[in-house]
């Protein structure tokens, strides 16, 4: 009875493990379809991981579905998985790199202050590699805020001691920096104002400034020329409306287009900080 | 013995193996989806139920609740066509969420014809479906009778919002097109007021006017051959046509949107008190 | 997505997990690279498909006039258009849609009501910021 008993138990196991499919088949089949760039797949197998294994393979399980995510451009759902892991992940190495990786998605996604809120969370001295990432981090994140000596201060100690050509190069574009935010909207309105035109040049913009001068330069022969052949009243009222909309969008473009250039050239400046700091590692 | 003890200790772990996608996990699988409202993987996920129990009407029910829930219930009506059900016992459940999908997917008068005409139903809900559905269609006389015909004892949800809702259906009124364009002929603009562009009207009248005005200026300055006064003509001729039109426009569009308004106000009273 | 996989793989290198010590800053300083790319500015026809198909010379010339419009007048104008598709866009469209006598009517009617005084009137496409107005009849 006993061995028949067995017998049976024996069977029951085998055909156990023979059929369907486990959490750890699940699993490995989340992770091929992974491999295999089938992002939708393998969300939904990883979530499934989630749902009945509990905590076995929770981390692997999350960090997978925050990348997933990513990766599928939804943040939002991705930082979850990140805060996710951050606050009970069984390592430090796990927490940090999740907390990078929702401060990159959160720089990708052009939000530098709430990437500062992230970063200003970690402790203030982390082992190598961390504090480098930190402190790369950090430097974009101040830098896109235009905090350029924090930044500068955040990013310097990624060089080594001694004077190299690369730590030059980016004390230079430190400068560059400087001068490019130091331009102001308010100054090419202004001038603008003066001349039309000027403010687009100021901003480095030749195309917009040469347009609105020739535009402004023409309205204004339009009301000259109405007001010798007709009358001022009838340039007065046909011309001033025209004049008032390119004249006073001059202006306002003026501005715009200076913000934009700012906005542009820090970028490419902070592109190449990077680059410097990459042959200088 | 002594092969088969360590031969069922070997075997051991493959007891406690489960198979995470037979029929009780992906069960429990799907309620937790259903519940924590990711409406489109818990539909996957009863579909591959239904395949493995084809016949289980309360599987079927879930997922048309599913596609419902989800604001895609185009799925859950296709589903529902490809289903033979003829030869089963109808299910009452399965066919009150299938009136509800006909409502939520767009097919008030669907959902009261089987309500009416299956013998599914019992009569509270027969006179529900049959309210909602005239509110969806935007009857409001007939709603108003439907509403009266549920006696107080059917707890109806929402009442006083819904029967609030039927009188402003009823007191709507909207504007006439044709009479809008035969407003703006004499005086332009005065159709874009009438159809409650006033502001619109306003402008009408005044960029025609103004061009009327400089061409006539023109033409009695320098006869025939002006080219301002011609391109003022121009600008007026076209204003004036496009006033005619826009008139016409304005009232349709007044009426587009008191129609779609109540629309949204119907949706947003009904489609939740389905659940 | 390139990007996301370059971090995957350093994600999954080690086991699958997120563990892996990461030694190097290059994963890091690509994805900021990235995060500093300006973003691309598209050219003015590029913008406006509907001006690159067109059916007979009179189209080809309107198109012609549309993208000088936009190119050398709309881009220094103080105002802006409230509707979506903008004045210009609707005139181009109308025209092209609905022939030259309803399409002109049509826009006539259009510029009377771009004054920006009835916005209560139209429907929010939230995603131009702008009040929907397509063209129809």
């Amino acid at each position: 009875m006993k061995r028949r008993l067995l017998f049976f138990l024996c069977w029951i196991s085998a055909s156990g493990w023979l059929g369907g499919q486990n959490l750890e088949q699940t699993l490995a089949f989340a992770r091929a379809q992974y491999e295999a760039g089938n992002t939708l797949t393998a969300l939904k197998t990883y979530q499934r991981v989630l749902f009945f294994g509990g905590n076995v393979h929770r981390d692997e399980s999350q960090s997978q579905l925050a990348t997933l995510h990513a990766s599928l451009g939804e943040f939002d759902r991705a930082a979850f998985y990140y805060d996710l892991i951050y606050q009970s992940a069984g390592t430090d190495s796990l927490r940090y790199e999740a907390l990078f990786h929702k401060t990159a998605s959160l720089m990708l996604q052009q939000q530098p202050k709430k990437a500062l809120l992230e970063l200003l969370a970690l402790p203030k001295n982390l082992p190598e590699p961390w504090q480098s990432r930190k402190r790369l981090y950090l430097g974009a994140a101040h830098f896109s805020i235009r905090e350029f000596e924090l930044a500068r201060q955040d990013l310097l100690p990624l060089f080594g001691a001694e004077d190299s050509a690369q730590k030059a190069e980016f004390e230079k574009l430190f400068r560059h920096a400087e001068r490019v935010a130091r331009k102001s909207p308010k100054t090419a309105r202004l001038l603008s104002m003066f001349f039309p035109g000027a403010g687009q040049f100021y901003a480095g913009d030749v195309k917009n400034g040469l347009n609105s001068l020739l535009l402004n330069g023409l309205l204004g022969y339009w009301f000259v020329a109405t007001g010798i052949n007709y009358s001022f009243i009838d340039a007065g009222a046909t011309v001033t409306p025209w004049l008032f909309r390119y004249y006073g969008g001059g202006i306002r473009k003026a501005g715009e287009i200076l913000e934009a250039k700012q906005e542009e050239r820090l970028k490419k400046t902070f592109q190449k900080v990077l680059q410097t700091i990459e042959v200088e590692r | 013995m002594k092969f088969l003890i360590p031969a069922f200790l070997f075997f051991l772990p493959a007891l406690s193996a489960q198979d995470l996608y037979d029929y009780a996990h992906s069960r429990a699988y799907a309620r937790y989806l259903l519940q924590s409202q990711q409406y489109a993987l818990a539909a996957e996920e009863y579909e591959r139920l239904i395949f493995l129990k084809p016949d289980n009407d309360t599987l079927r029910t879930e997922l048309l609740r599913a596609y419902r829930r989800g604001n895609t219930p185009e799925k859950g009506l296709q589903q529902w066509s490809k289903w033979q059900l003829e030869s089963r016992p109808k299910s009452r459940l399965l066919f009150g969420e299938y009136s509800k999908l006909l409502l939520r997917g767009g097919f008030p008068a669907e959902a009261r014809d089987l309500a009416t005409q299956s013998n599914v139903f019992d009569s509270s809900q027969i006179r529900r479906t049959v309210l909602y559905a005239d509110m969806l269609e935007q009857k409001w006389k007939q709603a108003n009778v439907s509403l009266a015909q549920i006696p107080l004892s059917d707890k109806l949800s929402r009442r006083t919002d819904l029967e609030k809702l039927i009188q402003k259906g009823q007191k709507q009124k909207l504007k006439k097109p044709w009479l809008a364009t035969a407003l703006s002929v004499p005086v332009p603009g005065l159709g874009k007021v009438y159809s409650g562009a006033w502001k619109d009207g306003i402008i009408s009248l005044l960029f025609v006017g103004v061009n009327t005005w400089q061409a006539v200026r023109r033409f009695d300055k320098e006869g025939t051959d002006t080219f301002w006064g011609w391109i003022h003509s121009g600008f007026a001729l076209g204003l004036y046509s496009g006033n005619l039109y826009g008139a016409h426009k304005a009232a349709r569009r007044y009426n587009q949107k008191k129609i779609k308004q109540l629309q949204h106000e119907t949706e947003a009273l009904v489609f939740p008190v389905l659940d | 997505m390139i990007l996301w996989s370059l971090l995957a793989v350093n994600l999954t290198a080690q086991g699958h997990t997120l563990k892996t010590t990461q030694h190097t800053l290059q994963p890091d300083i690509a994805m900021l690279s990235q995060a500093f790319t300006p973003p691309a500015k598209p050219r003015v026809a590029d913008q406006f498909s509907l001006s690159k198909v067109n059916t007979n010379e009179l189209q080809t010339v309107l198109s012609g006039l549309f993208l000088v419009y936009k190119s050398f007048f709309s881009s220094q104008d103080n105002q802006r258009c409230s509707f979506h598709p903008s004045c210009s866009e609707f005139g181009l469209e109308a025209v092209k849609k609905l022939g030259v006598v309803k399409g002109v009517i049509c826009t006539c009617d259009r510029l009377t009501r771009c004054n920006g005084f009835s916005p209560e009137q139209y429907e929010i496409d939230f995603k131009m910021r702008r009040l929907k107005d397509p063209v129809s009849w």
